[in-house]
C-alpha cells in the first residue's frame, strides 16, 4: 500500500513539474527572412525587443535567407515538415506558394485580430488575397525611390532640393550633371547610372505604368509588354545611355550604389532599403523621393511588398499559429520603427502619421505611396513570366537589340511560359 | 557401413558461403540505392509531371521529352540556348586546360630547383571550394574596382566590363576556371611524365634528336592514354559547369553564361518541374556519353595511324 | 651551358607563374583586412592600410546570419563521417572482390566500373527524391551517406589488395587466423598509401562540394561551408571585405589540409598507378 501510494504521489508530481514546465516553457517561433541589407538590422532589433516584452511566453528565432535561396527552400522546407512557423514574402511570390497549398488561410485569424482594409495601403492589402482567400498580411510597401546627390546640384548652381521630376527635364540635369570634372579626357561625373540587371526591371516597369501598360493581360493568358508603352519605356532608358550619353554602357549590378557612395554619381535610382546604406555613409549629402515621371500618361512607380505569411504546417500546431498572429500583429503596431529602417509602413495610420513624415528623407518618399503600381494580379507564373522581360532589358541595354527586338523576343518566350 | 560424412560448408565464418555478401553488403546497398537505382528512377521521373509536395508523379510518357523538341515550349528555347553556351565553354576550355597543363608539367619536371614547391602552388587551388574560387574572381574582375582593371588602366587601356558583356563574361569564367583546376591535369601528367622510361630519351639523343624533336615523338605519345583520360575528364568537367556562372555572372549577361547544369538545377529547384528537369538530365547525358565515345574513338583512330 | 640556360629560363618562368598562381589569394587575403570603405578605393591598396578585423568580425560576430562555426562544424562532420564511411565500405567490399571467391564477383566489379561512364547529371534529382523519401532533406545523412560507395575507391583499392603477394595472407591462414583479422590486421595496414590518397581524395571532394550541399540542405544552420559562403554572397554582395574575410575562413581548414598532406597525395597518385 505504501509503495503505490509512493509511487502516485511521485508520478503525480513529476506530472505536475511537466506540465509547469511546459507551461512556463516559452513558444518559440522560427522565423524566416529575406531581409539581406540593412533592413534585416532593423527587423533584428524589433525580434529583439518583441522577445523581451513576451519573456517567457514567446520566443522568436529569426533567420535571413537570401531571396533566391528562401523561394527555393520554402517549398522543401514545407514538404520535408521543417517548416518556419512564420516568414516574409514579397507580394510578388505570394499567389504561387498559394496555389502550391504551402500557406495557411488568413481570413478568420484576420478578423480576430482586428485588421481591416481602410487602415492600408489598398493594393498591398488587396494583393494577399487570391481567389478571394486571404493568404498573406502585409508588412510594407517598398518603391523604387530616386535618390540624388544635393553636393553635385549645388556646385552645378542647381537647386540641391529640386530634382528634375519629368521627362525632358530629367534629360537636361542629368546631360548638365555628366562632367569630366578633373580634365583628364574621361568622364568620371556621371548624371545617372543605369545598371544592367537589378533593378533596370524596376524603372523600367514604372515607365510602362507611367504610360498607362501593363505587363499581362486580363486573365493572364498573354504577355503585352511590346507594346508602344513598354517600348517607349525601354527606349527612353538606352537613349539615356546611348544618345544623351549620361549614364555608362555596362554598370555592373550594385556598382551604381557604390559609384553613389563615392559622390561620382549625381542621381541613382534604387529600392527605399538603400536609404540606411546611404545614411551610414559618411560626408554623402543626398536626397530621397518620388522618381521623375518620365512616362506621358501619368505618376507611377514600382514597388515590391513584404507580406506576412504562415506555412501551413503538416501538423497544425495552434498555439504556434496564434503566437504567430501575436507577433505579427506587434510588428505591424511598430511598423514605425520597421519603416524608419527604410520601408513604407503598409498600415496608413504609420504612414501618414506626424513622426513618419517629419523624417526628412522618408516623408519625401512617402509621396510616392498613392502612386505604387503592381500589375492588376500576381499570379503562379509571374516571377518565370518575368524573366524574359529582365534579359530583354539588359539586352536593350548592352546594344545587343533594340528596344522593339528585345520585348519582341520577350514576350514571345514568356507566353511560351504562360502557355504551360 | 558407416557413410563417411562430408564436411558442409558452412554460411558464416572464415569460408562462408555467404561471408563474401557480407563483406559486400554495405557497398552494395549504397550503391545500389545512390547510383543504380537512380538510373531507372531518373529516368521514371522523366516520364511523368513530378509533385514534390506527395513525392510522386502521374505518368505523362515522353512529354517533357517532346517538350525539348516543341517550339512552342520555354524549354525549347532556354534548354538549347543552354547548351549551345555550354557547348561554347567545353570548346573554348578544353584546349587551355590541357595544354597550359601539359606545360607546366613539363616545367616542373626534370631539374627544375624547388619544382616540388611550384608543383604544390599549382596545385593548390584545387583544393579550393568552387564559391571561394567564384567570389575571390567576382572581385578581381569587379568592373570599376576591381583589380584586373586596375592593371589595364595602369597600362593606359580602357577598363573591361568583364562580367557584363560578351566576350568578357565567358574570359572571366574561364580564367578562373583554368586557375582554378589546371593543377589537377597537371599532376597526373607529371606522374605521366616520370613514368617515361629514361632509355627512350637517351636513345633519341644518341640519335640526333633536338629537345622539340623528343617531345614531339617520345614524350606525347607516352602520354597518349593519360591525354586522353585528362581531355574526356576536362570535357565532362567543362560540361558540369555550374558554381562559376552561378556566382560571378548570375547566368548572364542576358543568359549568355547560362549553362545546361545551371538550367537543369533551376527547373528542378526554382520552378519545381523536376520531371521536366529528369528529362533535360537524360538528354545531356546521352550528348555527353555521344561526345565521350567520340573522343575515345578519335584518340585511338590516331593510335592506328602512327 | 646551354643546358645552364635553360634552367635558368625555366626557373624563372616557373617564378613567374607561381606569382601569378599565388597572385589571387594573397589579393582575397589582403582585401579581407580592409576597411570597407578602403576595399573600393581607386587606386586599390595593394597593402592593406589600416589593416583591420571589421571584416572577419563582422561575420563571427553575426551568428543569426552567418553561423560561421556551425557551417564548419557542419562541413567537418560530414566530410570526416563520410571519409570513414567510405573508406570502410570500399575496404571490405575491395577485399572480397579481391581476395574472395564467389559467384558475381566479376559482375560487380564491372557494374561498379561501367557505372563511371554515366554523366553526373542524371543522378541529382532521382538522389533528391530518396533522400527526400527517407526524411533526410537539411539533415547531417543526406551531407554523408549518398556518395558513400564509390566505384572509383573499390577499384583503387581492390587494385592494391591484388597487388599484395597473398604469401602474407596465405601464412597467416596457416597460423590460424580468421579472415577478418587478416583483413584488419594485415591487409590495412599494408594498404596505409592507397588508404591514405583514397581518403584524402574522399575529405576534400566532400568537403568542398556544393551543388549537392546546395540541393539538400536549406536551414543556415545546416549549411555547409562552401554553401554558407554563397549565401554570404546573398547577403554581404557589395562589401568585399567582409566577403573576402567569409571566402578566407572557407578556403583556410581545406588549404591547411592540403598543404599538411599533398605530397602523400601526389605520391599516392603514382602509386596508385593512374597513368593507363
Amino acid at each position: 500500500m505504501r509503495k503505490t501510494a509512493v509511487g502516485m504521489l511521485l508520478t503525480l508530481s513529476l506530472v505536475c513539474l511537466l506540465s509547469v514546465s511546459a507551461l512556463a516553457a516559452p513558444v518559440v517561433l522560427e522565423y524566416w527572412t529575406i531581409f539581406t541589407g540593412p533592413d534585416g538590422a532593423t527587423m533584428q532589433e524589433l525580434v529583439d525587443q518583441f522577445n523581451e516584452e513576451r519573456a517567457g511566453e514567446i520566443e522568436v528565432r529569426m533567420s535571413i535567407m537570401p531571396g533566391g535561396n528562401f523561394y527555393e527552400s520554402i517549398l522543401t522546407a514545407v514538404i520535408s515538415g521543417r517548416a518556419p512557423d512564420v516568414a516574409i514574402m514579397h507580394m510578388d511570390r505570394v499567389p504561387e506558394f498559394a496555389s502550391q497549398g504551402i500557406l495557411l488561410e488568413l481570413d478568420a485569424y484576420v478578423e480576430d485580430l482586428g485588421l481591416v482594409g481602410e487602415d492600408y495601403i489598398e493594393p498591398v492589402w488587396n494583393g494577399g488575397i487570391i481567389d478571394g482567400k486571404r493568404y498573406a498580411i502585409p508588412l510594407d510597401a517598398h518603391p523604387l525611390v530616386m535618390y540624388w546627390n544635393k553636393d553635385i546640384f549645388a556646385a552645378a548652381g542647381l537647386d540641391p532640393e529640386a530634382p528634375p521630376m519629368d521627362r525632358e527635364s530629367f534629360i537636361e540635369v542629368t546631360k548638365l550633371l555628366t562632367q569630366d570634372t578633373d580634365g583628364d579626357g574621361e568622364i568620371d561625373q556621371w548624371g545617372t547610372q543605369l545598371s544592367v540587371g537589378w533593378p533596370n526591371f524596376q524603372y523600367w516597369y514604372s515607365i510602362l505604368f507611367q504610360n498607362d501598360g501593363e505587363l499581362f493581360n486580363e486573365d493572364n493568358t498573354e504577355a503585352i509588354f511590346n507594346s508602344e508603352a513598354g517600348v517607349d519605356a525601354l527606349q527612353y532608358l538606352t537613349d539615356l545611355i546611348y544618345v544623351h550619353g549620361v549614364s555608362p554602357a555596362n554598370v555592373q549590378v550594385d556598382a551604381d550604389v557604390e559609384a553613389f557612395k563615392r559622390g561620382e554619381v549625381a542621381i541613382e535610382f534604387n529600392g527605399i532599403w538603400m536609404l540606411a546604406g546611404y545614411q551610414d555613409h559618411p560626408g554623402l549629402n543626398f536626397g530621397a523621393g518620388m522618381i521623375p515621371q518620365w512616362g506621358t500618361e501619368r505618376q507611377a512607380v514600382w514597388a515590391g511588398s513584404h507580406q506576412f505569411i504562415i506555412p501551413r504546417q503538416r501538423n497544425v500546431d495552434s498555439a504556434k499559429v496564434n503566437a504567430s498572429l501575436e507577433f505579427i500583429a506587434w510588428i505591424g503596431n511598430h511598423s514605425l520603427e520597421w519603416g524608419r529602417g527604410g520601408q513604407l509602413p503598409a498600415k496608413l495610420s504609420v504612414l501618414n502619421s506626424e513622426e513618419f513624415r517629419s523624417d526628412p528623407h522618408l516623408g519625401s518618399i512617402a509621396e510616392a505611396a498613392p502612386y505604387v503600381a503592381f500589375p492588376h494580379t500576381f499570379f503562379l507564373q509571374y516571377g518565370e513570366a518575368t524573366g524574359p522581360a529582365w534579359d530583354a532589358i539588359n539586352k536593350a541595354f548592352l546594344g545587343l537589340m533594340t528596344p522593339q527586338e528585345a520585348l519582341d523576343e520577350a514576350v514571345e518566350l514568356a507566353n511560351r511560359i504562360l502557355k504551360q | 557401413m558407416r557413410a563417411i560424412a562430408r564436411p558442409r560448408r558452412s554460411l558464416f565464418g572464415d569460408e562462408g558461403r555467404l561471408t563474401p555478401y557480407l563483406y559486400l553488403l554495405p557497398h552494395a546497398i549504397l550503391f545500389f540505392m545512390f547510383v543504380i537505382y537512380p538510373i531507372f528512377k531518373g529516368f521514371w521521373v522523366s516520364l511523368t509531371e513530378w509533385n514534390m509536395f506527395f513525392n510522386e508523379g502521374t505518368f505523362v510518357g515522353l512529354a517533357n521529352y517532346a517538350r525539348l523538341f516543341n517550339p512552342e515550349s520555354i524549354q525549347n528555347a532556354y534548354y538549347w540556348q543552354a547548351l549551345k553556351a555550354t557547348l561554347l565553354f567545353v570548346v573554348i576550355s578544353v584546349p587551355p586546360l590541357v595544354l597550359i597543363s601539359l606545360g607546366l608539367a613539363v616545367l616542373v619536371t626534370g631539374n627544375l630547383p624547388w619544382r616540388s614547391f611550384f608543383r604544390t602552388i599549382y596545385f593548390m587551388p584545387t583544393a579550393l571550394t568552387i564559391s571561394v574560387v567564384a567570389v575571390m574572381w567576382r572581385w578581381i574582375f569587379q568592373g570599376d574596382v576591381g583589380f584586373a582593371n586596375w592593371i589595364l588602366r595602369t597600362l593606359g587601356s580602357d577598363a573591361i566590363p568583364w562580367l557584363t558583356t560578351q566576350p568578357y563574361a565567358w574570359i572571366s569564367i574561364l580564367i578562373a576556371t583554368v586557375w582554378w583546376t589546371v593543377g589537377w591535369n597537371m599532376i597526373l601528367l607529371v606522374s605521366g611524365l616520370n613514368a617515361i622510361p629514361h632509355e627512350q630519351y637517351e636513345a633519341a639523343t644518341i640519335d640526333g634528336a633536338n629537345s622539340w624533336k623528343s617531345f614531339l615523338y617520345i614524350t606525347l605519345p607516352n602520354l597518349r592514354p593519360i591525354l586522353l583520360f585528362i581531355v574526356i575528364t576536362t570535357v565532362i568537367a567543362s560540361f558540369n559547369l555550374f558554381g562559376q556562372p552561378q556566382l560571378m555572372t548570375g547566368g548572364g549577361p542576358s543568359r549568355s553564361t547560362f549553362t545546361v547544369m545551371f538550367y537543369i538545377y533551376g527547373e528542378a529547384f526554382g520552378n519545381f518541374r523536376m520531371g521536366s528537369s529528369a528529362a533535360m538530365s537524360y538528354v545531356t547525358a546521352v550528348i555527353m556519353l555521344v561526345a565521350t565515345l567520340t573522343q575515345a574513338r578519335l584518340f585511338s583512330a590516331k593510335d592506328q595511324d602512327s | 651551358m646551354k643546358r645552364n640556360r635553360y634552367l635558368r629560363f625555366s626557373f624563372i618562368l616557373a617564378l613567374l607563374v607561381a606569382l601569378i598562381f599565388l597572385f589571387p589569394l594573397y589579393w582575397m587575403v589582403a582585401t579581407s583586412f580592409k576597411l570597407e570603405s578602403v576595399t573600393t578605393a581607386w587606386p586599390p591598396q595593394v597593402f592593406p592600410n589600416p589593416i583591420t578585423l571589421d571584416n572577419y568580425r563582422t561575420i563571427i560576430g553575426n551568428p543569426v546570419d552567418t553561423p560561421v562555426f556551425q557551417w564548419f562544424f557542419n562541413s567537418a562532420l560530414a566530410a570526416t563521417s563520410y571519409t570513414l564511411g567510405s573508406i570502410a565500405v570500399s575496404a571490405l567490399a575491395a577485399y572480397a572482390l579481391a581476395r574472395l571467391r564467389f559467384p558475381g564477383r566479376q559482375l560487380y566489379f564491372w557494374i561498379c566500373i561501367a557505372s563511371l561512364v554515366v554523366p553526373g547529371v542524371i543522378f541529382l534529382i532521382p538522389n533528391y527524391i530518396t533522400i527526400d523519401t527517407l526524411g533526410w532533406v537539411d539533415r547531417y545523412p543526406a551531407l554523408i551517406v549518398p556518395g558513400m560507395a564509390t566505384a572509383t575507391g573499390m577499384f583503387l583499392l581492390r587494385q592494391f589488395f591484388l597487388s599484395i603477394p597473398s604469401e602474407l595472407e596465405d601464412s597467416a591462414r596457416i597460423d590460424g587466423a580468421g579472415r577478418f583479422r587478416i583483413f584488419w590486421q594485415i591487409v590495412l595496414p599494408l594498404s596505409k598509401p592507397v588508404v591514405l590518397t583514397y581518403g584524402l581524395m574522399s575529405f576534400l571532394n566532400n568537403w568542398n562540394d556544393y551543388l549537392w550541399a546546395l540541393i539538400v540542405t536549406y536551414s543556415p544552420s545546416m549549411r555547409t561551408l562552401p554553401v554558407g559562403l554563397m549565401t554570404l554572397q546573398g547577403r554581404y554582395i557589395h562589401q568585399y571585405g567582409t566577403m573576402m574575410a567569409g571566402a578566407v575562413l572557407t578556403a583556410l581548414p581545406a588549404l591547411i589540409l592540403f598543404l599538411l598532406v599533398q605530397r602523400y597525395f601526389v605520391k599516392g597518385i603514382v602509386l596508385t598507378g593512374i597513368k593507363g
